[in-house]
């Protein structure tokens, strides 16, 4: 038997019912989530469930979320933010 | 002549000329004329029997008649009972007929579900089995690390010159006391063997997460991106090395196709500091 938990996030059935977002803005890590039958379910960014919460820009000025932005923390700090 | 004539004859039209012809011919009591009534008579009596005959085949055949029409009448009714039946049997079968299909469809519907389902486990499947992979991958990283680090220390003990042995007892005692000395060439020869023994090994494991997919990320002169290096240090730039440039790799990283399995920690130089 289908249930919703075989559906994809945001299908056009999900977003026909308004899909609301939680975030866990954590000092260390963030993640999001929806509720889904009464049940959360975090939706993962690719393979990460959970990201840090570092928000950073390239010297080439592309922004960067998480995983990258916490890695060229060292080496920009000044174009690096840490929670 | 037609005062003589006697009452209305009996019989049909024929009787009736036959007997006027005998009155108008016989004017007496002769013998022809009592022949010829006679035979009148007989011709007469035969047409009563035959009218009875035909009267009787009439009632025959209206009995018959009557039979035609009551097995007519029966085989009517069989036919309109056979018809409603037909009908209640046509109704039936096309209600069955319905119903068929309708199941027919709903097993349509709960195959393709089905095979909807047999997909999505397949993929759930699939990708258990890749995250199964994948931590049992990192989990022999360190491991190879391990490797690594050893291979490293001893290219740098290989690089080291060799010093003259001790020529006297101080010297012996100091030179137990300070270690990472090469002393024996012996020695040497035989830690560079092992040491190619060792980078065997390495390559074969290398060779062995190849074919799982893995890689290692390329570091060393590399230019730094942060989607596959993290940032442990940073050295100020030189001509060797300019700015944001990989100067050094403190630990290897590892791509699984597109997706980073591990970091590569790095030393970036720059200018900034």
């Amino acid at each position: 038997m289908l249930t919703d938990q075989h559906k994809p996030f945001f299908s056009k059935r999900s977003i026909a019912y308004e899909v609301i977002i939680g975030i866990d803005l954590g000092t260390t890590f963030s993640a999001t989530a929806v509720v889904r039958d009464g049940v959360p379910h975090i939706v993962p960014q690719g393979d990460e469930r959970i990201m840090p919460s570092v928000v950073g820009f390239t010297p080439q000025g592309a922004l960067l979320v998480g995983t990258p932005a916490r890695n060229q923390y060292v080496l920009h700090p000044d174009r690096t933010v840490r929670m | 002549m037609s005062e003589h004539s006697p009452d209305p004859p009996e019989g049909g039209p024929l009787l009736r000329r036959v007997r006027r012809l005998i009155v108008n011919t016989s004017m007496g009591d002769g013998p022809d004329t009592l022949h010829l009534q006679e035979r009148l008579e007989a011709i007469e009596r035969r047409l009563d029997g035959l009218t009875r005959q035909i009267q009787m085949m009439d009632t025959s055949e209206k009995q018959r008649s009557q039979a035609l029409q009551d097995a007519l009448a029966t085989l009517e009714k069989q036919i309109s009972r056979a018809g409603r039946e037909q009908l209640k049997a046509n109704s039936l079968t096309e209600a069955q007929i319905e119903q068929v299909a309708a199941i027919l469809e709903e097993l349509r519907t709960d195959n393709s579900r089905r095979d909807l389902e047999i997909t999505l486990l397949r993929e759930q499947h699939a990708a258990a089995q890749k995250t199964a992979r994948l931590e049992v991958i990192q989990s022999i990283l360190p491991a190879l690390d391990g490797l690594d680090e050893a291979l490293r220390s001893g290219q740098q003990l290989l690089k080291q010159p060799l010093t003259p042995p001790p020529a006297t007892l101080f010297e012996r005692m100091r030179s137990r006391a300070v270690t990472n000395q090469n002393t024996n060439p012996i020695l040497q020869e035989a830690l560079s063997a092992w040491l190619i023994g060792l980078t065997f090994v390495r390559q074969r494991l290398l060779d062995v997460l190849a074919t799982e997919g893995v890689q290692p990320i390329a570091a060393q002169g590399q230019p730094f991106d942060p989607q596959l290096h993290i940032v442990m240090d940073v050295m100020p730039a030189t001509p060797e090395f300019p700015p944001n440039t990989i100067a050094a790799e403190l630990r290897r990283g590892y791509l699984v196709g597109n997706r980073v399995l591990r970091h590569a920690e790095v030393v970036v130089s720059s200018t900034e500091n």
